[in-house]
């Protein structure tokens, strides 16, 4: 009896152990008693100090580094020396950032399996990965960052950094997300910031419609896709004004093949595990001249939209040694400032969005696939191996076919993991090549004047931005940065034969001859992720540029002022006004028949006609123009065009909708192909008006709290690994995607910045999160609140580590420790 | 009881290991528990208590936010849950780390208790 209860309560309690020890929750791993121990669980991610007073014997320094805390936790670092400078940088950002800045990189390099284990998707996902090469093209940028000293210098002494912080962590003092999935930082290495900044390349310049587009050109043939896709965008203002000069002569053009490339048969696409990636990542940059501007300086501005997460994508620092002093915001994970200033100049980035992506169908011997068909002969397929560890399970290998194209992400038989992304083809992707935009980031930090500026840009590849300029001498410049390949009219735009050379990049777009600017007429540049330049520029570009809204409202907005303040940009960085709806609405309202609509509907029409086009949170006609709008493009093309496999189709560029549904009402598309009546505009305004009415009746109930924009739509800011609770969900936003207070669901402007260039230098900025990334700290999401009331702080650009201020509040001294 | 308590707490504040609470019971029962009774309750009164008492200390202090972050992600109502499964997790874990140490240690007594 004794032995029985005995055998029994040592089974009960070894059974105990067992299930908190590693508890089989259904989304991840999970210590139940680990994570809820109060000496070292969760318990131990309470708030920090703010007020650092401390000094820190830190083994790796080479001189005393001076930290000054400001009240909103942004650190001005005041080193000796360059490498001092980025040991600390690293050091901070670890301290503050360290389970996001590696969490990014588990994503990049296709690693999640190893913290998640074998959750649905996330194999795929890392294959998904390492098929489109994120590792290779890392490998490559970082052999290349290491042929420039000073940025070798800042990328070892920030990953030295990040090591030192990595290595004081003990089991409590670890980040609360390391202690949610249960497992442990590793130690931090050059690779993965050049990971990082792969990611990010991915994230901007990752996608493009050639699959998509190839499949719709099968179908209708080119004269229609030239219709639906046209070459100059619906009232597009180009970034480079129309009437700048090319003054060089252009390198000659490769010539196009006899006919274009199509596919011989089209695999029907499997069902892909998720849709299209999303492509509205969009962001906004200008510039004022001092002539149009009270102080006579310029001033400069910029709101990059981004997805949005907690933490933010943002770290803010100031970064001072014998030869910098710059202020703005940093990736975590990568040396220097990203977006800022300095005493001289100031500079921002909007995404590029010209297409350095293409896809070329690879036709294999066999299915072993050990040789591919190219300019009439076989050649070797070289293959990668990448082992995917998966949490808990036996380690799955994969294996990469590599053409001297680029990787064949998928196999005809495979699930891509996206709609876009084709089966059977080789990916050529820009930021497969080695470059270094470290250095550009390590010489525009240190930049002077505009010959430093296009120096530094003349190091910056991929990817592709629109670099806004300013400086205190006076000068404005915008660039439409990037390495562009160099391309026959028309190339790219569908899928490629990777047969023939006639589809090779031939060569790229010489620097000097990029879309670039310096002090126009006009007195401002403004760019918006649309159309860079006109007809006239001398080569081929194309992209998945931004309709027209954004970047016409700016320039709209900006021609008509004069004695700008930073006030008056910070309110253009707000604007609300929906430009589309202002372009369309009126068109669309006059066809309705207010006789056949019922009462209700009568009242959502009123809420139209009496609208100001401004999307206010608390306005109620943006969510009826959303619904309108979309059921609009639906009744317009659904039986214009062919469905894919899975019944979705690809519009056109929305510029064209635009223009069908404000100029030119009497188009054929107009009529439905699937009856026997000719429908005309006004049918089918009639009919997607009262179908948009319904659905947000049964979606929202009758007009009332619920349709107000900011409840209707809002914005979440969701937590990075998608963690519950750990988010800001349902803020209550103004603005869309195609206004410039660029607003989405999940994203938004990320970074609000405004400099005025002086002696000193102005600034102000905002983004949606804080400083800190331990959710546990009220400086994790600090600035939101003041980012949702459209509020700006002033940042402190200090010149030394005496300088006073009331705002300063804490200071850590770094000795070195022998 | 109370030297299982200070032990206890001395070892959670040197380690990070968290089955402290089944060890240090577990060990108590075995070397000095008097009976099942008294080594259960020891073993749930040490590790509950201290348990408690921590989980309530940062509750009410530094974890004033990330307890209902936490909350949250869980799926709890109340922050104060927290607490109590923390408490919880001490008593059951030990009074059963106790009770098991106790009825080995008795396996191997000559004379029946």
């Amino acid at each position: 009896m004794k032995l029985i209860k005995a055998i029994a309560f040592s089974i009960l309690t070894g059974g105990l152990f067992l299930l908190l020890q590693d508890f089989p929750a259904p989304q991840i791993p999970f210590s139940v008693g680990a994570f809820f121990n109060p000496f070292s669980g969760f318990w131990q991610n309470g708030e920090e100090p703010v007020r650092y007073q401390e000094t820190l014997a830190i083994a790796g320094l080479q001189e005393p580094v001076v930290v000054i805390w400001d009240d909103r936790r942004v650190p001005h670092i005041f080193a000796q020396n360059d490498y001092d400078l980025y040991f600390v940088q690293g050091y901070l950002t670890a301290r503050h950032r360290l389970w996001q800045m590696e969490f990014i990189t588990f994503v990049a390099s296709g690693r999640l399996a190893e913290i998640l284990g074998d959750k649905p998707g996330i194999v795929a996902h890392d294959r998904f990965r390492r098929r489109t090469g994120m590792v290779y093209a890392a490998e490559n940028a970082l052999a290349s960052m290491q042929t420039y000293g000073p940025a070798r210098v800042a990328l070892d002494a920030y990953t030295a950094g990040v090591n030192r912080w990595i290595a004081g962590l003990s089991e409590a003092t670890l980040p609360l997300e390391y202690k949610i999935l249960h497992y442990q930082p590793e130690i931090w290495t050059p690779l993965k910031s050049a990971l990082l900044l792969k990611y990010m390349a991915w994230d901007l310049c990752g996608r493009n419609d050639e699959v998509l587009k190839t499949r719709l050109r099968a179908a209708l043939g080119d004269a229609e896709m030239t219709k639906l896709f046209p070459s100059t965008a619906f009232r597009t203002e180009t970034i480079i004004p129309p009437q700048t000069r090319w003054s060089f002569r252009p390198v000659s053009a490769p010539a196009p093949p006899e006919s274009l490339f199509m596919p011989e048969s089209l695999v029907e696409l499997p069902a892909p595990l998720q849709s299209t990636g999303s492509a509205d990542n969009g962001s906004n940059n200008w510039v004022v001249s001092g002539k149009k501007t009270a102080s006579g300086r310029p001033i400069l501005c910029n709101d990059p939209h981004l997805g949005l997460n907690l933490p933010c994508i943002w770290y803010e620092n100031q970064l001072v040694s014998p030869n910098v002093n710059v202020y703005g915001v940093s990736l975590p994970g990568a040396p220097g400032v990203i977006i800022g200033f300095n005493k001289h100049i100031a500079w921002g980035v909007t995404n590029a969005a010209t297409d350095v992506m293409d896809w070329y169908q690879v036709r294999f011997r066999d299915k072993n696939a050990d040789a591919y068909w190219y300019d009439g002969q076989w050649r070797p397929v070289n293959r990668r191996i990448e082992a995917i560890k998966i949490r808990g399970k036996p380690t799955v290998f994969d294996t990469i076919p590599m053409t001297h194209h680029g990787p064949v992400a998928y196999r005809e038989n495979e699930h891509p993991l996206r709609r876009d992304l084709p089966l059977g083809a080789a990916l050529r992707w820009v930021p497969h090549d080695a470059s270094n935009e470290l250095r550009a980031f390590w010489l525009l930090n240190r930049a002077k004047n505009y010959a430093d500026f296009v120096e530094a840009l003349a190091h910056y590849d991929a990817p592709a931005q629109n670099f806004v300029f300013a400086s205190v001498d006076g000068d404005i410049a915008l660039h439409h940065n990037g390495k562009f390949p160099l391309r026959w009219p028309g190339q790219g735009a569908y899928l490629s034969d990777g047969s023939d050379p006639t589809y090779e990049w031939d060569g790229f777009i010489p620097r000097e001859h990029i879309p670039k600017v310096l002090n126009p007429r006009q007195g401002f540049l403004q760019s918006a992720n649309q159309n860079p330049v006109t007809e006239r520029y001398p080569y081929y570009l194309h992209g998945n540029y931004a309709t027209f809204e954004r970047g016409r409202r700016i320039h709209e907005r900006l021609s008509e002022m004069s004695n700008i303040t930073p006030e008056d940009m910070m309110q253009l960085q707000l604007d609300n006004l929906n430009l589309r709806a202002r372009t369309v609405l009126p068109t669309m309202l006059a066809a309705l028949d207010t006789a056949r609509l019922t009462a209700g509907e009568m009242q959502v029409y009123h809420l139209l006609e009496q609208w100001d086009y401004q999307n206010r949170r608390d306005a109620r006609a943006p969510i009826v123009f959303e619904a309108w709008w979309d059921e609009a493009l639906s009744a317009l093309w659904d039986d214009d065009l062919p469905a894919d496999s899975l019944g979705v189709i690809l519009y056109p560029e929305e510029g064209v909708s635009m223009q069908l549904l404000c100029e030119d009402t009497a188009s054929v598309y107009f009529d439905r192909r699937d009856t026997p009546e000719r429908e005309s505009y006004a049918a089918v305004m009639q009919q997607s008006y009262q179908s948009a009415c319904r659905e947000l009746i049964t979606r929202l109930g009758p007009p009332g709290d619920r349709w107000r924009w900011g409840a209707a739509r809002g914005t979440d800011i969701r937590h990075l690994a998608r963690i519950p609770g750990l988010g800001r969900m349902g803020l209550p936003t103004d603005g869309n995607y195609a206004i410039v207070n660029a607003t989405r669901k999940y994203g938004g402007p990320s970074w609000r910045m405004v400099v005025a260039l002086g002696n000193p230098p102005q600034a102000w900025g905002v983004y949606p999160g804080g400083q800190w990334g331990n959710p546990g700290s009220a400086a994790y999401d600090q600035f939101v609140d003041k980012w949702l009331a459209g509020q700006y702080y002033e940042l402190l650009y200090l010149s030394s580590a005496k300088q006073l201020h009331e705002r300063l509040v804490g200071k850590t001294l770094l000795q070195p420790a022998n | 009881m109370i030297l299982s308590f200070l032990i206890l707490l001395v070892l959670q504040m040197l380690t990070p290991y968290w089955w402290w609470i089944f060890a240090v019971p577990l060990l108590y029962g075995f070397f000095r528990g008097k009976s099942g009774r008294q080594s259960l309750l020891a073993g749930l009164v040490s590790a509950g208590l201290l348990w408690l008492v921590a989980a309530l200390y940062h509750f009410l202090g530094d974890a004033a936010l990330v307890a209902p972050r936490v909350a949250q992600m869980l799926g709890l109502a109340a922050p104060e849950g927290l607490v109590a499964i923390s408490a919880l997790i001490g008593m059951v874990c030990g009074g059963c780390a106790g009770l098991t140490g106790f009825l080995v240690r008795d396996l191997f007594r000559k004379t029946p208790h």
